[in-house]
């Protein structure tokens, strides 16, 4: 390492530290908190490491474990939301009463994601039936989920949540009744943030509120936060919004010394509120601004290629061999998809056992299907090498396990009238009893079917052609199956049902989840789930319990609640190689040897979602109020979406790029994006360059 | 084969506890990372009401140590759904332990690195006075444990040693316990630095043998009673329904309270 950039690393100051991907600034953050930890002598300085995302902790927490001093306690790895929910809810008493909630001497409910959706979801199911959003065609799921961002969009950025309807109306040139769609959402708004204010319900966006508002200007509440941390480390700032930035800035001149570091080319989270531009004013806040780059031969090329694949005019200053180093084709052309991903196995296959490490691989498009992992994991199976997926925002109901539970739930609670589909039935019958086929259990789901009661038969129910099917074990099994359902009918609470359910039935010997180790963190999952969804009932809302746990139920089903956990051991499991959309990668901050990119002719790669009741860009702090969003701005933010992307990807591309095209895409389109045309573009001059030559 | 503890584990009252009450236990849930969600006691609401309330009662008085207004925090314990919680408050504000002078730091998580071995304690509050150190457990239990109980509990003899040792504190060592259920007979224990010291080699026997057993040495235990409060009795094939929370102890407890993963507090 540079000695001048240690020792400056070394020193109680406050440093701006900036570079592109993968050139070491995590790595010098790292090295501050060990330093500050070896510095720290008598009184305890509390440090407090903040990063933007939960996944970037790993290098600190990693740090840490080298680490072994009891100072350790005075380190706090955060996000700022973890900090302003812990925050809101210790000092819930100083600021409740003075925030406009009608029960403020009663302890509030947070909600998560889901939960403030599920509340979303009951205020504008009324208005739906009224004739609100009739010119929207969305899911439900992602129209809750357009209007919960919106509130979070004006909490985190700083603007009134009354002017979200208007911002986007000012900015909308199409047709007029758009228009109404946006006063719809306002509508819905408002009334969301009422209900909470009655219910003493806390979502993000009131979170952000009451702590930018209330608490911070509050004397008790900066008095304990400085007595509790005095040195900052803050990694990869330019993926927060703005309101991050400006808590820090307004914090700054007490620390004792402070860390922040900023990925030049990134806020790949824009779409969430990620302010790149933003973040970039600890540059002049800070004492001593460091610029970090990758100065070999081999970045500087890459640099070179993702600058030439953008932009078209700029001159060559690499050879056609060049690029057939860093970015592989298909050697023949590949008509489909599915041969495509046969192809991309072979090719992962012969690295492997060529000796390359799986967690050096990673597989990337710009949304990752079911069927892609499925297929491309039974691919590999057959050569023992094991694919991982990591997506945002998969649904609990995609698991087996929680689709088991959930139908004991349904077949426990007649009352709620769910319907069951037989097939599912079977399948949960099979995977609970192990000793039963797909066969012995649709057996009873016929018989199920054809009496019509909606619940399993008894075994002395069953007509003699069917027990006489089942041996013993099964028949034993069956009718511990069958009373577990009769004597647990009506537990409402969930959580208690579900704990029961595993503990008692399932992970019993004889039964599914018993030498199914994952089951137990899966159940795990489904368990917190319901907690958070329970708790943020809070003690005021008067309903009933079996309402509440059907409304769970139904949303699980829907695919409203996601599985939104972070899962260390998938993360740590280096055996296997990794699947995941390309903005979970780039967000991942991690380098790998080679990246196989699917569906490079999806407008994926950079285009903005179609999102018809929100806007991340003129819902952004830089968006001048007023301004028309036109068709050029698009463009131009496709532009240089995409450019982030190639450089981001190519900065986390230690050896080889390999571009895994088909004719037809997944959906069986023909399909040629920007990214497409622009490196073929690439391969085309480079070619004639050649030839000229 | 032997274990993988990873280098960095921390020993804590809660999983030492783990291991002396059943060592597979022990692997199962720190080695292994089993997660096995059965019931602890058939009575999982009115336990989750306890521990809930109980988590309010010790953030009333994490605030109050803060400086907020006690009458507000009076409210706060009136409006609050557990009835218990302002009973809790009400007595402990007439206790002598509400008019506590000195360094006052509520919450206090603490590390020490002994004999090149991590542990970590988090004390509800630790007050400096006088040159010495004074720790503080608020407790809110159903079945009051008896003070011998207390005294040969891990919490009691691990958080003096480990408080001697991240501070080098001088000696005694007070280590005061308020049961708020019976709040006119407090606990004092009082902790020389001969009596640290036996503390010291029991922990370290205790951890140098933990970190040199092969995988096949993390035994179950064979005292049944145990397995009836242990969430892994379906793994075990040891026994099917939890037990009704009249039958829990403090003891069977006490390993549920986990005192932080590595002290980082990451949300
Ligand atoms: S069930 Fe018994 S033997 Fe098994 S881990 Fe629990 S306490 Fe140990």
């Amino acid at each position: 390492m540079d000695a001048a950039l240690s020792t400056i690393l070394s020193s109680d100051n406050k440093i701006f530290l900036h570079g592109e991907a993968c050139s070491g600034k995590t790595g010098f953050g790292c090295q501050r908190l060990k330093y500050l930890l070896s510095e720290m002598k008598g009184e305890p300085e509390g440090i407090l490491v903040l990063v933007s995302q939960r996944s970037l902790a790993s290098p600190y927490q990693e740090a840490l474990k080298q680490v072994k001093t009891y100072r350790k306690s005075e380190v706090s790895i955060l996000t700022m939301s973890g900090l302003v929910r812990r925050m809101v809810n210790l000092f819930w008493p100083l600021i409740g009463h003075i925030s406009g909630f009608y029960r403020p001497y009663e302890p509030p409910s947070f909600l998560t994601l889901e939960t403030s959706q599920y509340y979303m979801g009951r205020i504008v199911d009324p208005m739906i039936l009224k004739g609100y959003f009739s010119t929207v065609s969305l899911t439900r799921n992602r129209l809750l989920s357009q209007l919960v961002d919106n509130l979070n969009k004006a909490a985190i950025v700083g603007f009134p949540y009354t002017e979200i309807g208007k911002r986007l109306s000012e900015a909308w040139v199409g047709q007029e009744s758009q228009k109404r769609v946006y006063e719809d959402a306002q509508e819905a708004v408002n009334a969301f943030r009422a209900f909470c204010l009655q219910n003493n319900l806390l979502d993000y966006s009131l979170q952000v509120e009451l702590f930018k508002d209330l608490l911070w200007t509050n004397p008790i509440f900066r008095q304990y936060l400085n007595r509790q941390y005095v040195h900052l480390i803050y990694d990869n700032a330019e993926e927060d919004p703005p309101y991050v930035h400006d808590i820090i800035a307004d914090w700054w001149k007490d620390f004792k010394s402070a860390l922040v570091i900023q990925d030049d080319m990134a806020g790949y989270h824009s779409f969430l509120g990620a302010d790149p531009q933003s973040a970039s004013r600890f540059k002049t806040l800070a004492e001593k601004s460091i610029h970090l780059q990758n100065n070999t031969q081999d970045a500087f090329q890459k640099r070179e290629m993702a600058a030439t694949i953008i932009d078209y005019r700029k001159p060559l200053q690499f050879k056609l061999e060049d690029i057939h180093s860093f970015i592989k084709q298909p050697d023949q052309r590949v008509r489909f998809y599915p041969e495509l991903l046969e192809l991309v196995a072979r090719d992962i296959t012969e690295k492997v056992h060529g000796g390359v490490s799986p967690n050096g691989i990673v597989v990337i498009s710009p949304f990752v299907s079911d069927s892609t992992i499925f297929t491309l994991g039974h691919e590999l199976a057959k050569n023992n090498i094991n694919l991982r997926s990591l997506r945002p925002s998969t649904s609990l109901r995609d698991e087996p396990v929680i689709q088991t539970l959930i139908l004991f739930a349904i077949l426990a609670h007649p009352e709620w009238d769910l319907s069951l589909d037989t097939y599912r039935i079977t399948s949960v019958l099979a995977h609970a009893i192990p000793e039963f086929d797909l066969v012995r259990a649709h057996l009873i789901t016929k018989h199920m079917q054809s009496t019509q009661s909606g619940k399993l038969p008894h075994l002395a129910d069953l007509p003699q052609q069917i027990s006489d099917r089942l041996n013993e074990e099964q028949k034993d099994r069956y009718l511990t199956l069958t009373n577990w359902i009769e004597e647990n009918k009506g537990v409402n609470f969930l959580d208690d049902f579900f704990s029961r359910l595993f503990g008692e039935l399932l992970s019993q010997p004889g039964f599914g989840f018993h030498l199914n180790l994952e089951s137990g963190s899966t159940t795990a999952k489904l368990i917190t789930s319901y907690k958070k969804f329970r708790a943020s009932f809070g003690y005021q809302i008067e309903i009933d319990q079996s309402e509440l746990a059907k409304e769970f139920v139904k949303s699980v089903e829907s695919g409203l609640l996601a599985a939104t956990f972070v899962d260390d051991k998938s993360e740590d499991d280096v055996n296997a190689i990794l699947i995941t959309p390309v903005m979970s990668f780039l967000g991942l901050n991690q380098a790998v040897d080679y990246q196989y990119w699917l569906n490079i002719g999806s407008s994926g790669w950079y285009e903005r979602l179609e999102q018809p009741l929100t806007h991340p860009i003129v819902l952004s702090r830089r968006w001048q109020v007023g301004e028309k969003w036109t068709a050029e701005h698009d463009q131009k933010l496709s532009r240089e979406n995409l450019e982030k992307t190639l450089h981001g990807l190519f900065n986390r591309c230690r050896k080889e790029v390999f571009l895994a095209n088909s004719d037809f895409s997944e959906s069986g389109m023909e399909e040629k994006g920007l990214l497409t045309l622009h490196i073929q573009a690439l391969f085309r001059r480079a070619l004639k360059e050649m030839q000229d030559d | 084969m032997k274990t993988n503890i990873p280098a960095d584990f921390s020993f804590s009252q809660s999983n030492l506890h783990t291991y002396l009450r059943c060592r597979y236990k022990f692997y199962l849930r720190y080695i292994q990372g089993l997660l096995w969600p059965a019931q602890l006691t058939s009575d999982a609401l009115v336990y989750e009401e306890d521990r809930n309330a109980g988590i309010r009662f010790h953030q009333l008085l994490h605030q109050y140590f803060i400086g907020f207004d006690q009458d507000l925090l009076v409210q706060m314990a009136q409006n609050d759904p557990d009835p218990r919680v302002l009973e809790w408050f009400s007595s402990f504000l007439l206790s002598p332990f509400a008019q506590l002078d000195g360094e006052l730091n509520p919450e206090k998580t603490l590390n020490a690195n002994i004999d090149g071995k991590l542990f970590t304690i988090k004390m509800d509050l630790l007050q400096f006075v006088d040159g010495l150190y004074h720790i503080y457990d608020w407790k809110t239990s159903r079945k009051i444990p008896s003070r011998k109980t207390l005294l040969e509990s891990v919490q009691t003899k691990l958080y003096p040693l480990v408080l001697s040792e991240a501070l080098s504190s001088n000696f005694p060592i007070h280590f005061h316990i308020l049961e708020l259920n019976q709040v006119d007979a407090p606990i004092t224990f009082t902790f020389s630095a001969p009596e640290v010291a036996k503390s010291r080699d029991y922990f370290m026997l205790l951890t140098d043998e933990i970190l040199a057993l092969e995988e096949h040495e993390f035994f179950r235990t064979d005292k049944l009673q145990i397995c009836k409060t242990c969430e892994y009795r379906s793994h075990c094939n040891r026994g099917i329904k939890a037990p009704g929370i009249s039958d829990l102890e403090l003891l069977d407890m006490e390993d549920y309270l986990e005192t932080g993963n590595l002290n980082t507090d990451l949300v």
